[in-house]
């Protein structure tokens, strides 16, 4: 055997190294490539909306001032814009997860309906426990639903490779339909009127933040999620492993990934947060369940998750924007004459247009089959 | 379309060249093909003889060069030209719809007509498909659906779907590679049957023994370029093995092979291992060999002879039906992927872009996926960006990748830089066993060198390394043994010395290898 | 009796025609999430236009036309600029839920819905001989043309989708793109008639949904039929023939869970049954149990 066991002698290569400045300037043309889509598309979206706006109304200007900046008139306002973020943040959170890995949960839905109950079942249940305890495990509940619900298509997927965004979608209904049934008949509060539960105990009451009376903290739990979601996503080998398995499921598995506990983890994540912010908002807003109590958070977080390129901290910027446009036109039908449905229409235009290529060239399907 | 008289070319191209991007496909090729003959086309992988069938079935354009058919000199512009003129193709990869019958698979995109143009004429349809199975005697009937066929039946359909409109001449695409020895020699009869009938068949193939079988005249490719034209009668398959192999001379060279003996204990073992496909074939067949330390075994062998399921079986990625494989002692055989890599595994797959990298991630993240566990990359539970980048920079140094930071995106590089960036990754995991498949394929030469000294350097440091490689002179370059694949078996292990590219050639080909060397 | 199966038609009908919409889509391999759109709009439409024209004739024609321009737009923005079809999908619901409450609310002043004093009767068929026939007879008799439109496009279905030139297209672009190509088949072309072809019957299905009994307009009025079309199109195996079966099995089902108001089984569950249905046969379907039954194709999603 040879004795020489050093690597042959290296040729020096131009490694071009980065100065700070370089890597900063890379950065932020490499945002704004990515936002350019999403960008393009909100601002066809809003510009069609004033046009809308303008046959519509006597005072346009008024109408999109309102539909923004009301949200920050009053402390009220600026609670029930993070309120109304936080499901959104939370489930999109989720939605990064799973669709990164390469699955595509669109079950956030259901998954939120089945959270909310089961927070809400265990919080009437165990009136007795203190409030710290109270609400962890009324949480801890809520989460469970929402993972297990998600992991039923995850399972279908890797053994039988069936077609998770249809499993999801269909469930959705099934979900939405059980905690109608719980609701209606086990659950519900005789003295109230419509299918309802009855009143959460109050120590379950999630604490306000201070300073603003309308918001709970189911806020900062929600936002703590985004450096934690940047972190595992970006900062570990997990993180690693399933974005690799996401863009190329292939060289993940010849890596040594296992591409299928990958998938049942990222649905079981996913699920389980979308689980989380049906029992933050029962805790922190409802205080009851109420069927019906979601107007498409499912949906609408699916949207700021793409809209956000899947990307943790941008999908912050996009929930918020979201929330403020969904609040703004409550304001905006209060002060002017332009009905919310809008919002309802806009909407619709957005998810349309997201994800429109402008350019002529085919995506390349970069998905690729789980298992042999 | 006038039938043309026996023996004058029916087909000439002249001076043929193709090009893609950078890549030259074909350099200058010139084939005549008389009129109702047998012509093979003979070649290594890579050697053009696909893109020259492509061009004469106007998928490609050539860049220069004329063809001309029946004397005459036209365009391919096409496919529905190329039918037009007489041509036909079948493909390698069938183009059928498996829920619809044979009939209908014939005649999709161009059905008869009934009720003012609206319906399909089925009947019309089964008893043309009828009649023309019945010309060339094939076993088929017009009502079975594809998905019930066997291999064999559907490129008969595949025939018959080429022949459907009065073609001439049939051009088909390597059409052995997906059948088994009982369906090549129905294949062989009905090629016969064809050319009673009257009609030119040109064939591509490596298998020189159907060259012997069937052929008339054989025309063999080699890097882009005719390298010669001959009768087959009295052609000895060894004469066609000569003519078809490269002598490409690599710069790298094992240097002095010590003895087997002085190595040690084979540290891969692999025994009588097997593996059947979705469809119960056995694409490898008790394959038993063993590497010790230190020694570089190649597997030569025309693609597609169960090298890729080779290469899985033994890092993981498939699932093996019998048989076993130690690593050190160690049975490994029902061992994951990441379990094997952990026992000091390393894998370089033969598509870079498919099975090695992730192009959209950087490079960085390519170079240290597997590898967190080494060299700090990770604290706590978080990867430490500041020794992630030292981490690949020092690799982007060590093996010359050029054009990469460790933040660009994989994608972005060329091929060869690419593949330093898989051979960084892998041997960067100091590893026990190194598999390696087609290291150079769509690699420059320049890099192709120092991915051979680096291979042979792993070796040197008492990694045992098998290494896949359809082109034969690299095996030759670098292995201690060589051994021979052929239909999912490893047919014949020689010592470096005794292997002469002819002989290997022939094993290789299908051949009988020759008592004298 | 009679009024039951009288009843379990009326219901079957939207699904089925929802069903036979994305069937269509789905043979040319294109999960179509937005037959929902497509009859809502339809059905919005369809009551607008009847009020202001007074004719039912208008009626129906303004609410096929209404399903071929939502499919329009799905089909433009999924195959020619290349969006993801699942997101254009359930984005055009999203739209179609917007506009008609905007129009509900700009233009007629009424978020409830629209509810005409007065509106001209959809096209009934009822005959003596017909309420003669055993079993399904009185079930027939005094529905709809669209019931009956429906009924005839399920035969007419197969034999487009299986014995015309253009049938054959669709097929193959859904099954072996590549085997397509060819043929010389214009893939893209050929998925834009499917889409096109889903949204006039969806269309169909919207206009039967506000004209046939009720002839009003309410928010959400189609309330998850476009999606139990397209689970009982997915358990039927995407043929015409397991369409009809599965729309009918849920049609009946969902008129029997009218009638058990109270009672062991809970309404949610009979309702349920249908998207759990579609679930099970995907899952035994590609477990290799039911090897006949078409598949769901993956659907290409945004990365």
């Amino acid at each position: 055997m040879s004795t020489t066991r050093d690597m042959p002698a290296p040729i020096v290569a131009d490694v071009r190294q980065e100065t700070r400045q370089a890597a900063l300037r890379r950065r932020a043309r490499e945002t704004w490539t990515a936002s350019r889509r999403p960008l393009i598309a909100v601002a066809l979206t809003l510009v069609s909306g004033f046009l809308l706006v303008v046959v519509v109304s006597d005072n346009p200007v008024l109408a999109y001032e309102q539909l923004f900046f009301a949200n920050f008139a009053t402390p009220a306002n600026v609670g029930n814009l993070l309120m109304r973020a936080t499901p959104l943040l939370l489930i999109a959170v989720g939605i990064i997860f799973s669709f990164r890995a390469g699955i595509f949960n669109v079950g956030a839905e259901g998954q939120l309906y089945v959270g909310a109950i089961s927070a809400a079942a265990v919080a009437l249940s165990l009136p007795a426990l203190p409030a710290v305890p109270l609400i962890l495990v009324s949480m801890a509940a809520g989460l469970a639903a929402g993972a297990a619900l998600a992991w039923i298509p995850g399972q279908l997927k890797v053994r039988f490779n069936v077609d998770e965004v249809v499993t999801t979608l269909m469930l959705n209904f099934t979900a939405m339909l059980l905690t109608s049934y719980l609701v209606s008949k086990p659950l519900r509060d005789p003295t109230a009127y419509g299918a309802t539960s009855r009143l959460l105990p109050p120590q379950s009451h999630l604490p306000q933040i201070p300073g603003l009376p309308t918001a709970s903290i189911g806020f900062l739990i929600a936002l703590i999620m985004v450096p934690v979601a940047w972190l595992v996503l970006f900062r570990t080998p997990w993180g690693a492993n399933l974005r690799a398995a996401g863009s190329n499921v292939r060289f993940a598995e010849a890596v040594g990934v296992r591409a299928r506990s990958e998938i049942i983890r990222a649905m079981l994540l996913s699920g389980g947060l979308a689980g989380l912010a049906g029992a933050i908002y029962v805790l922190g807003t409802g205080h009851r369940f109420e069927q019906n109590f979601s107007p498409g958070f499912g949906l609408i977080a699916l949207t700021v998750a793409l809209l956000a390129r899947l990307h943790p901290v941008a999908v912050l910027l996009t929930s918020l924007f979201y929330a403020a446009m969904l609040n703004g036109a409550a304001y905006m039908q209060i002060t002017t004459d332009v009905p919310r449905s809008l919002v309802s229409l806009l909407t619709g235009l957005l998810v349309v247009l997201m994800t429109v290529e402008f350019r002529r060239r085919h995506r390349a399907k970069v998905r690729k089959e789980v298992g042999a | 379309m006038e039938a043309s008289t026996a023996g004058h070319p029916i087909l000439r191209l002249q001076g043929i060249r193709k090009t893609f991007g950078s890549k030259v496909a074909i350099d200058a090729i010139d084939l005549s093909v008389a009129a109702g003959e047998v012509h093979a086309i003979c070649g290594e992988n890579g050697a053009g003889k696909s893109t020259l069938m492509n061009i004469l079935a106007g998928i490609h354009q050539p860049d220069a060069g004329t063809i001309s058919v029946r004397d005459r000199d036209v365009q391919i512009t096409g496919p529905a030209e190329a039918s037009r003129l007489g041509i036909g193709m079948v493909h390698q990869h069938f183009t059928l719809v498996p829920s619809m019958t044979v009939a209908e698979n014939i005649f999709l995109g161009r059905q008869p007509r009934r009720w003012g143009g609206l319906v399909a004429d089925r009947a019309a349809m089964r008893r043309a498909a009828g009649d023309m199975i019945a010309r060339y005697g094939f076993d088929l009937r017009p009502d079975q659906r594809v998905r019930e066929l066997t291999v064999g039946q559907r490129q008969r359909v595949e025939i018959i779907k080429a022949l459907a409109f009065d073609a001439e001449i049939l051009i088909l695409d390597e059409p052995t590679a997906v059948l088994t020895p009982a369906e090549v020699d129905d294949l062989m009869n009905v090629i016969a049957v064809l050319r009673d009938r009257g009609r030119t068949v040109l064939f591509i193939t490596h298998k020189l023994r159907e060259v012997t079988a069937v052929a008339d005249r054989v025309t063999v490719i080699r890097h882009g370029r005719s390298v010669g034209t001959r009768d087959t009668a009295g052609l000895s398959e060894s004469e066609i093995a000569d003519l078809m192999v490269g002598r490409a001379v690599f710069l790298a060279e094992r240097k002095q092979v010590p003895p087997r003996t002085e190595r040690g204990d084979d540290r891969l073992t692999v025994t009588g291992l097997t593996s059947l496909d979705g469809r119960a074939r056995a694409v490898l067949k008790d394959v038993t060999f063993g590497i010790r330390p230190g020694e570089v075994l190649g597997i030569a062998g025309v693609e597609g002879n169960g090298q890729t399921e080779l290469a899985e079986a033994l890092t993981g990625l498939r699932p093996v039906t019998s048989g076993r494989v130690t690593l050190d002692g160690a049975d490994i055989t029902a061992w994951s992927a990441g379990r094997r890599r952990g026992a000091g595994m390393a894998f370089i797959p033969e598509d870079r872009l498919d099975r090695g990298l992730s192009p959209a991630m950087s490079v960085a993240e390519n170079l240290a996926a597997s590898n967190y566990g080494r060299g700090g990359l990770v604290r706590r539970g978080l990867i430490s960006q500041v020794a992630l980048r030292r981490f690949a920079a020092d690799q982007i140094r060590r093996f010359d990748i050029r054009g990469a930071a460790p933040e660009t995106p994989v994608g972005t590089l060329s091929g060869g830089n690419m593949q330093k960036v898989v051979l960084a990754r892998e041997l960067a995991r100091e590893p026990r066993v190194l598999v390696v498949s087609q290291p150079t394929r769509g690699v420059d030469i320049g890099a192709s060198e120092f991915v051979h000294r680096q291979i042979l350097a792993a070796a040197e440091r008492g990694c045992a390394v098998l290494l896949i490689s359809s082109e034969l002179s690299e095996v030759l370059a670098l292995s201690d043994r060589i051994g021979v694949m052929l239909r999912g078996r490893v047919v014949d292990v020689l010592d470096a010395a005794d292997a002469t590219e002819t002989r290997l050639g022939l094993l290789m080909s299908g051949g009988r290898a020759e008592v004298a060397a | 009796m009679n009024q039951f199966l009288f009843a379990a038609l009326l219901q079957t009908t939207p699904v089925l025609l929802a069903a036979l919409a994305a069937m269509f889509t789905q043979q040319a391999n294109i999960l179509n999430v937005a037959v929902e759109g497509m009859m809502l709009t339809a059905a919005f439409v369809a009551i607008a236009v009847g009020q202001a024209t007074g004719s039912v004739g208008a009626a129906l024609l303004a609410a096929l036309v209404a399903g071929l321009l939502m499919a329009l737009v799905f089909g433009v923005v999924t195959l020619i600029l290349h969006a993801d079809p699942l997101v254009a999908g359930l984005g055009i619901n999203l739209l179609a839920a917007g506009v008609t409450v905007f129009m509900l609310e700009r233009v007629y002043h009424n978020p409830g819905g629209l509810r005409p004093d007065s509106f001209p009767e959809l096209w009934r068929i009822e005959a003596d001989w017909l309420a003669a026939i055993p079993v399904i007879g009185p079930a027939l008799s005094g529905q709809s043309i669209i019931v009956y439109l429906a009924i005839l496009l399920v035969p007419v279905s197969s034999i487009i989708l299986y014995r015309t030139p253009l049938g054959y297209a669709l097929r193959a672009a859904g099954e072996d793109e590549a085997a397509a190509r060819a043929a010389g088949i214009n893939v893209p072309r050929v998925r834009l008639v499917a889409v096109l072809f889903s949204g006039v019957l969806g269309g169909l299905a919207g206009a039967q949904l506000s004209m046939a009994t009720l002839h009003f307009f309410l928010p959400d009025m189609t309330s998850g039929r476009g999606f139990l079309g397209l689970a009982a199109m997915l358990f039927g195996g995407a043929t015409p023939g397991g369409s009809v079966a599965a729309s009918a099995l849920f049609g009946i089902a969902g008129a029997a869970g009218d009638r058990l108001q109270s009672g062991a089984i809970p309404n949610q569950l009979v309702l349920a049954l249908p998207y759990l249905a579609a679930i099970v046969a995907l899952t035994l379907s590609k477990a290799g149990v039911l090897r006949r039954v078409r598949t769901a194709r993956k659907v290409k999603a945004a990365a």
